[in-house]
């Protein structure tokens, strides 16, 4: 502490006016207090937004070291984090040209009322080497890397695959799978805290929804059989988790032109205390629908115009 | 805690750092856990408990959040909500930073994060350089420094100076 005290010097105003030089001087040894006080400085400055954080790391050596503390990191882990997705649409295969500027991601940020105005819109990156995405992976640290284990889903024996009939991502410090049962049927399971395992953290029924989106049922001619089959135009995006109040929990669907936000409803625990019943919805309510700038396209039996990417502030230098 | 209750009437003396008195009913006085910790352990026995960092203006503020927030049920959320926002809009730094030092000291949780929080929406958008002057913090970066920490975090000041 006493390290800080020295470096925060006063710079006592020179040439100021007679009459405020007394209140001057008391906002300074005030400022300088709290300069001197790593404890309180950091209750300011962990409630300023991420990026007004990173650039006050050029304030002064003191604040940069202040920032990148670990005690700081706790902290800000303290405070809700932002929790947004990243969009991708997906272009179609026979589209030519191929637009000449790499894909843009779409912020999404699912609850606006957090912490004020989304940190970007969109994100453009510049093709590179031929990397039609762009994205390159410069560095990974293999240490970190160890096998999980795939959940097994009780009296289901469906091979599980990421991508087609699952779906594996991360909200608020928690590892999450969302496994396809049947059509309308899925499993949420999340990682135990300490990694040993999986667990069913929601059970998610879109029957309901299905029949309250009557729009999300489609149907094609099968070329082969001649007959019409019909599929559901929907996909889970990803859930997000809010650990600290879990009423606010969701689950992103994507139907045509929309994303809906489908709030789990929490019901006691039915055997092992750690299930919880998802339940639908607010099917057609503005406030959880989020309209989609342009047109998709339906293009398959399963409709996933979108690569999803989560979106996790953070103040590592990557 | 029981001993709070039944003396509910009870008043305290607090001695602002420029010698003023306050006198100040008791469950007032207990939205500060310092003082809640000293009523508990009884080291209240003298008439006037003296708080040497804070002045009277400060106090004063302070005391006035404390009531507003001891006098009001929890169901009043909103209400309170409106009050704190009200309470700060027109502060300057200065007011500020005595506050947040006040509630820091008599540990006052809900007047540190409103000031603190105030704080920093104050200061989120301004440049750095004048994040230094409002702490009177003294820039210790050589140049060669600066520019390097700058670059290696460029994303974050676009549209900085």
């Amino acid at each position: 502490m006493r390290k800080h005290l020295r470096r925060c010097k006063a710079r006592v105003p020179t040439a100021v006016a007679q009459s405020t030089v007394e209140d001057d001087v008391t906002t300074a040894s005030s400022a300088i207090a709290i300069a001197g006080n790593d404890d309180i400085l950091s209750e300011i400055i962990v409630r300023a937004p991420l990026k007004s954080q990173v650039r006050f790391k050029s304030v002064s050596k003191s604040w940069l070291s202040l920032i990148s503390s670990p005690g700081f990191s706790l902290l800000r882990s303290s405070f809700p984090r932002l929790s947004g997705l990243l969009l991708r649409k997906k272009w179609p295969y026979l589209v030519h040209p191929a637009p000449a500027a790499g894909p843009s991601f779409e912020f999404f940020l699912p609850k606006s009322s957090l912490s004020g105005d989304p940190p970007l819109k969109s994100l453009n990156f510049v093709p590179s080497n031929g990397n039609f995405s762009g994205v390159d992976i410069l560095q990974s640290c293999n240490e970190c890397i160890e096998e999980m284990p795939v959940p097994a889903i009780p009296g289901f024996r469906r091979h599980l695959r990421n991508g087609k009939h699952m779906l594996f991502g991360e909200s608020d410090g928690h590892l999450h799978l969302i496994a396809e049962l049947f059509t309308t049927k899925f499993q949420v399971f999340e990682m135990e805290n300490d990694y040993s395992g999986w667990f069913v953290k929601y059970h998610v029924d879109l029957d309901g929804f299905v029949a309250a989106f009557p729009a999300v049922v489609r149907s094609y001619l099968d070329p082969l059989t001649t007959v019409r089959r019909e599929y559901y135009a929907f996909s889970i995006l990803g859930v997000i988790r809010r650990e600290e109040n879990e009423d606010e929990s969701l689950l992103l669907l994507n139907v045509p032109d929309k994303i809906v936000r489908c709030y789990f409803e929490i019901f006691p625990s039915l055997k092992d205390g750690t299930l919880k019943e998802l339940l639908y919805l607010l099917p057609d309510d503005e406030r959880y629908v989020i309209r989609l700038s342009g047109s998709s396209n339906v293009c398959g039996p399963r409709y996933t115009n979108y690569n999803v990417f989560h979106y996790i502030e953070s103040l590592a230098l990557v | 805690m029981a001993s709070s209750i039944e003396n509910n009437n009870e008043k305290l003396t607090l001695k602002s750092s420029d010698g003023e008195e306050f006198l100040v009913e008791k469950h007032v006085a207990l939205q500060s856990t310092l003082l809640q910790n000293m009523l508990d352990s009884d080291c209240s026995s003298a008439d006037v408990i003296p708080l040497p960092k804070i002045d009277a203006r400060t106090l004063a503020l302070v005391l006035g959040y404390c009531k507003k927030h001891a006098d009001a049920s929890s169901s009043k959320q909103g209400e309170l909500n409106s009050f704190d926002s009200e309470f700060l809009k027109d502060m300057d730094m200065g007011a500020l930073f005595n506050l947040v030092l006040a509630a820091n000291f008599m540990e006052i949780k809900g007047l540190l994060d409103i000031a603190a929080q105030k704080i920093a929406d104050t200061i989120k958008d301004k440049p750095h350089q004048e994040v230094r002057e409002i702490f009177h913090v003294e820039n210790d970066y050589t140049p060669e420094e600066e520019a390097a920490v700058r670059e290696e975090n460029r994303w974050a000041f676009e549209g900085f100076p």
